[in-house]
């Protein structure tokens, strides 16, 4: 029923992800950026394509990171059309999406604040799809004080509660008699990929329970099932790079670690979760999955995290296996009409473009043999729906 | 027109209304409410139902226009599909308008009143069946049009199969509008009785 009146609302928005599908790269567009062989001709050969108008200031040997922040740029652009014609459930479930940039801006400022990078340079370097007018306000405060930098200005941040969540989460989980000290070192030596990991977690859980009251019934069901999905994937990466990992040496550590960062939405959540939280090899990680949708089929052809050392361009890493299941399903949620899943999956699957294209670019400026197996890295989306 | 109350017509006063059953005070109703009532509802449920499809289809139409410029006369035809409906739903309307009068002379009243109030109730439910008809009809061509918009933007093969199952939705309207023409021709308003 909800396709009588879908339209009403969202039907606009929707229909230009439609038309904005369309413009993705095919197989055919990839071997030829492929067989580039400089940046100006890659550049101009993204002139042609649907990122006509967004290289155009910009001299021909561009560098890599710039491609970026420009794609990323017309990518935010887009985005922000659609917002801007969004209204009600739809503008809310957009600016939730936005969220998750916001995450990664805020964690890459404060690592690179600590690191004394100048913030003008920082400020230029931030993901454009996860922009707030409160970023500026995010300096460290003096004498290193992180924890009141969490606490006044963060919590004015639209992602403000996931960083309220974090503080409590990490101070209980110390010992009893700790002290303004033990906070603050706390902080100062807490890893950047912790952080960004637990809070993507919270958003995650968040986004999952926002989808799951609020949403008409169409749009709940293919959120719910992608949303599931990502969660599954987060958890059995987390557990994957934490085997084997130096720094979690005892297995009381591991597992509050791992309990921290596993998300609690997912069909592997409470079955599994004894099992996994106490997997110490991928053998014992295979068995705690084994019963859950097609992961016994993926964990199949990972290669094992104690080897690490071993890896090399050529190895299919758990990573790429992740990639590309969840592009072949972001694919999915476009073959329905009237749901909201049709937005996220876009998202997602367009980042996975511009992340080809980066790689492409790099690999053609290192001018690497044709046959070295990095060109064969990149996902291309929707390449399993065309013949 | 004749002098003739057709909401009391056998002219009951108070006392027998009192004791009237409700079987009696629902067969009073005046007919010709049933019949202009009916002609409401042929007009006006065919044109929402227009109306509902029309606005879904063409909100699809303009954001995949925006991308894909080349769908944009083609997929007009969804839009006259819906406003078909309308127009059936006005034809009937004429129709049924053109069949409802009053008598000019009235000799016997309980056969006159007989015979108007059955075409009352014929008016009123053609107007139903061909609202009702076309309410569906409509929403059916919308939502259909508006899938056929959005995939003709992203597949253009699309759009000719999705343009069939058009049709046999707009089919759906026709046989409101078949079935109403032969149900309200039996209604006769005679002019004198």
């Amino acid at each position: 029923m909800d396709l009588c009146y879908f339209a009403v609302d969202d039907g606009y928005a929707e229909a230009i992800i439609r038309g904005l599908r369309a413009g993705f790269l095919n197989e055919a567009q990839y071997t030829q950026m492929k067989s580039c062989t400089s940046i100006p001709e890659l550049k101009s050969f993204l002139e042609e394509t649907d990122y006509q108008n967004c290289l155009q200031a910009d001299q021909p040997q561009i560098a890599t990171s710039l491609l970026r922040q420009r794609l990323k740029k017309k990518l935010a652009d887009e985005f922000d059309y659609i917002e801007a014609q969004a209204t009600g459930t739809l503008s809310k479930f957009l600016f939730h999406l936005r969220c998750r940039f916001m995450i990664d801006n805020v964690v890459n400022m404060i690592e690179g604040l600590k690191n004394k990078i100048d913030i003008e340079v920082l400020l230029s370097n931030i993901d454009p799809l996860g922009w707030f007018p409160e970023i500026k306000n995010i300096k460290v405060l003096e004498g290193d004080d992180y924890a009141n930098l969490y606490r006044d200005v963060l919590i004015d941040t639209p992602i403000g509660v996931y960083f309220m969540k974090f503080l409590d989460e990490s101070i209980e989980n110390m010992h009893e008699n700790r002290t303004m000290n033990d906070i603050q070192n706390l902080f100062k030596e807490m890893k950047p990929e912790y952080i960004r990991t637990s809070l993507k977690k919270m958003w995650l859980e968040d986004f999952f329970r926002y989808s799951e009251e609020n949403l008409p019934q169409t749009s709940k069901e293919g959120l719910v099932s992608l949303l599931k999905f990502e969660a599954d994937f987060r958890t059995i990466q987390v557990i994957y790079n934490s085997i084997g990992n130096r720094d979690l040496n005892t297995v009381a550590r591991i597992q509050t670690t791992r309990k921290q960062l596993c998300p609690t939405i997912g069909t592997l959540y409470p079955d599994c979760e004894r099992q996994y939280l106490a997997a110490a090899q991928l053998e014992a990680l295979r068995e705690a999955v084994k019963g859950t949708e097609n992961y016994r089929d993926l964990l199949k052809d990972a290669p094992d995290p104690l080897k690490r050392e071993e890896f090399n361009v050529s190895t299919r890493t758990l990573d790429d296996i992740m990639y590309d299941e969840e592009c072949r399903r972001y694919a999915l949620a476009f073959d329905g009409q009237g749901s909201y899943a049709v937005f996220y999956a876009y998202l997602k699957l367009k980042e996975q473009e511009i992340r080809n294209i980066v790689w492409l670019a790099e690999m053609i400026s290192r001018r690497l043999a044709k046959n070295h197996p990095g060109w064969k890295k990149i996902i291309i989306p929707f390449s399993h729906l065309r013949k | 027109m004749a002098d003739v109350d057709w909401g009391n017509p056998f002219g009951w006063n108070e006392q027998q209304w009192a004791s009237a059953t409700w079987s009696q005070r629902f067969t009073f109703i005046n007919p010709f409410f049933w019949s202009y009532l009916g002609v409401g509802l042929a007009l006006g449920t065919s044109i929402i139902g227009a109306a509902w499809g029309i606005f879904i289809t063409g909100v699809s139409l303009l954001g995949a226009t925006v991308k894909a410029p080349r769908i944009r006369s083609k997929n007009l035809i969804s839009v006259i599909f819906c406003e078909a409906v309308a127009i059936y739903g006005v034809i009937m309307a004429i129709i049924m308008i053109g069949k409802i009068n009053s008598p000019d002379t009235v000799a016997d009243i309980p056969t006159c009143y007989t015979q108007i109030l059955f075409s009352g109730y014929a008016m009123f439910w053609t107007g139903f069946s061909v609202g009702l008809s076309n309410l569906i009809c409509g929403v059916a061509v919308g939502v259909t049009g508006s899938g056929c918009a959005i995939s003709d933007a992203q597949t253009p093969e699309t759009f000719v199969k999705i343009l069939v199952i058009e049709i046999f939705g707009s089919a759906l309207g026709l046989f409101g509008v078949i079935v109403g023409i032969i149900e309200s021709s039996n209604a006769t308003y005679p002019k004198t009785c």
